[in-house]
């Protein structure tokens, strides 16, 4: 029997057996959506099977309201790319490298993550109040600044993570040397973040892709695909939701895998890095120059 | 200030003004001036009961000012005939009486602006709306209970998996199944509710089962447990991601301690587990409570006709009644809640709010 450390024998039986029907119960009902996909019936259903068929693939892609709501969620999610991410990388500046005392910092900060926690329709609704004001009436434009309140948190996460991992000195030294302002920000502090930028748009477009709750309150009447999912859930189903459901679901573990392969790159480059410095520390140890007298 | 200018001496001007500008515009014009906003809807609304007495007092003016006019023409009548002889006398009649028209008309537009304009009443009316309406009272608490509902069940699934996860799975399999919880976490909620409407409608799955083994039907989606069961499947990875994290940084030698000094395992989950993971429980439970309490997605998909939540009763004072003074002020109370809800788990699991941000 082979101990594991945080149970004992039996007890880890169970415990794996549960994790068996934790398992089962989140992906049964994906893989019970992506079947009626194929199946040749016209509401989605698993229960009565008429045959495997690929036609809903086809009304899918022959749907041109879809396909305009799909037009539209990828016009919202560079709109909100392109808004949210300035403004988290800001802030993650502000919160990291200005000293602010510990009080102000932490309502600052306080209040650019509350509308992570706070329910996504007050988002929306808050939105479209305030700009009523201004004239300004619900649709695309509304969507990507509701959107917009809570991706940036979501970015300004991503850019703190990054920038507390970040050696001022770095920056010290090139000051020192006479390099201008903008020669630090754009040849140090810049590359430095690049990655996290990509990452921190990639996710910022995703957020506001499968974005739902904020989005139908701000968007007034307009058409997004999420919302176009769940109108057509709502008034007379048809498996065609279901194949872009596949669709979705497939471009996820495709990303899932993305992510995950990405992840390991960079845990080996940095475990080799870390062996490199090490290394160089030693050096330098022995370095009879460097060597106090 | 000073943390201003030190800032700009590092960094320069323009950086320094662009993460000024951005943060002002992101956290007042985005965040908090909108908050405002619908707080300040919340507090009046747009009064028309006056305008009906307006409007019978215009339509009263209007009737004089014929009835003047009348007897101006009058007037000018007899003035037109030949054989009237006390000309004077009657265009001295006709001066106030023009003067009388004049000073109707004046009085006219401001009446007629306010009728088209209802009067902005400020008070507490719409809360007191909110609070008398029994049904929509009703449907409050029973939103609220249910994702207190859903935030325990989440959490009493989710604690074992988290466990099993980083204490009890060999290491180099931990990662391959948090990848494979990735999977479902990144779809779409829409589309998780959607997989449940498939299992739990009337001729679905669950029905298909119960008739199996010999028991009726139930009709899930009018019954309000279509809702919270969609809801806990859609919302229950908001719980495992937290919770692992915070378990996974607890020291097995700490259990390994407390088995060899003989603890029993309640005791030792009791004492040495659940203490450690306690923020994340935090985070996990406000996590899932706010998304529940205000899942809009659910309700319209798994709810049926006879099962109404309060997200949808806020969706339509906006666009059916477009009523938004009405919205703001339900909207207040779902915030409200919420808000109340992080306070309560703040002193339920003893965090602070940085711990919890953080998360």
């Amino acid at each position: 029997m082979i101990r594991t450390p945080g149970a004992d024998g039996w007890m880890s039986r169970v415990l794996g057996f549960y994790l068996v029907l934790f398992f089962i119960y989140m992906f049964g009902p994906l893989v019970i959506m992506t079947l009626a996909a194929f199946n040749d019936s016209p509401y989605p259903t698993v229960t009565q099977w008429r045959g495997w068929t690929l036609h809903w693939f086809g009304v899918l892609f022959t749907n041109d309201e879809m396909w305009l709501a799909i037009q539209n969620s990828v016009v919202i999610g560079f709109g909100a790319m392109l808004l949210s991410v300035p403004c988290g990388l800001a802030a993650a500046l502000m919160l990291t490298r200005m000293r602010l005392s510990r009080t102000s910092r932490n309502i600052i900060y306080g209040m650019l993550v509350s509308p992570v926690l706070a329910p996504g329709i007050l988002l929306g609704i808050s939105t479209l109040i305030f700009w009523q004001n201004f004239g300004v009436g619900g649709g695309p434009g509304l969507a990507m600044v509701a959107q917009t309140s809570f991706i940036a948190a979501y970015c300004m996460l991503l850019f703190m993570a990054r920038l507390q991992r970040f050696d001022l000195t770095l920056e010290e030294a090139a000051l020192d040397l006479g390099a201008s302002h903008t020669q630090v920000f754009r040849r140090i502090l810049l590359p430095f973040l690049r990655p996290v930028i990509l990452t921190a748009c990639v996710l910022a477009f995703l957020q506001s892709l499968e974005n739902y709750n904020t989005t139908v309150f701000a968007i007034g009447g307009g058409r997004t695909m999420m919302i176009e999912i769940a109108s057509n859930v709502r008034h007379g189903l048809s498996p065609m939701v279901n194949a872009l459901a596949v669709v979705l679901i497939g471009c996820t573990i495709v990303l899932a895998f993305a992510y995950e392969v990405h992840r390991r790159v960079e845990h080996k480059r940095a475990g080799r890095r870390a062996i490199t410095a090490r290394a160089a520390d030693e050096k330098l140890a022995h370095d009879p120059v460097l060597q106090p007298a | 200030m000073q943390a201003i200018l030190d800032f700009k001496q590092r960094y320069g001007p323009i950086l320094t003004g662009y993460v000024l500008v951005a943060v002002a515009v992101w956290l007042l014009g985005i965040i908090v001036l909108p908050q405002a906003m619908m707080l300040e809807y919340s507090f009046w609304r747009l009064d028309r009961s006056q305008s009906t007495e307006l409007e019978t007092e215009i339509e009263q003016l209007y009737m004089e000012k014929q009835k003047i006019e009348r007897q101006i023409r009058t007037i000018d009548r007899d003035l037109r005939k030949p054989d009237t002889v006390d000309r004077a006398d009657l265009e001295g009649q006709k001066v106030p009486l023009a003067a009388q028209v004049a000073d109707i008309e004046a009085k006219l537009p401001a009446l007629e602006e306010q009728v088209t304009r209802p009067v902005k009443v400020y008070g507490p009316d719409n809360y007191i709306h909110f609070l008398t309406s029994e049904l929509h009272w009703t449907i409050f608490l029973k939103t609220i209970w249910a994702s207190v509902i859903v935030t325990v069940v989440a959490m009493l699934i989710c604690y074992p998996v988290a466990y099993y996860i980083a204490h009890v799975a060999p290491a180099h399999r931990a990662p391959l199944l948090m990848l494979a919880l990735i999977v479902p976490y990144w779809v779409n909620e829409l589309l998780r509710t959607l997989a449940w409407l498939m299992i739990l409608s009337e001729n679905g799955i669950a029905n298909l089962g119960l008739r199996v083994i010999g028991l009726p039907g139930i009709d899930w989606l009018n019954a309000d447990s279509g809702v919270i069961i969609g809801m806990t499947y859609a919302y229950v990875l908001f719980m495992i991601f937290p919770v692992y994290n915070v378990m996974e940084i607890l020291d097995r030698n700490q259990i390994e301690a407390a088995r060899d000094l003989g603890a029993s395992w309640p005791r030792i989950h009791w004492r040495i587990v659940i203490p450690h993971a306690k923020p994340g429980i935090a985070v996990g439970c406000i996590m899932v409570f706010m998304l529940a309490a205000g899942s809009f997605a659910v309700p319209q998909i798994l709810g049926g006709v006879r099962s109404v939540w309060f997200t949808q009763v806020i969706y339509s004072w906006f666009y059916d009644h477009s009523n938004w003074n009405m919205g703001a002020t339900y909207a207040m109370g779902l915030l409200f809640m919420c808000i109340l809800f992080v306070m309560l788990m703040m002193r339920l699991f003893r965090v602070r709010l940085e711990d919890i941000a953080r998360g």
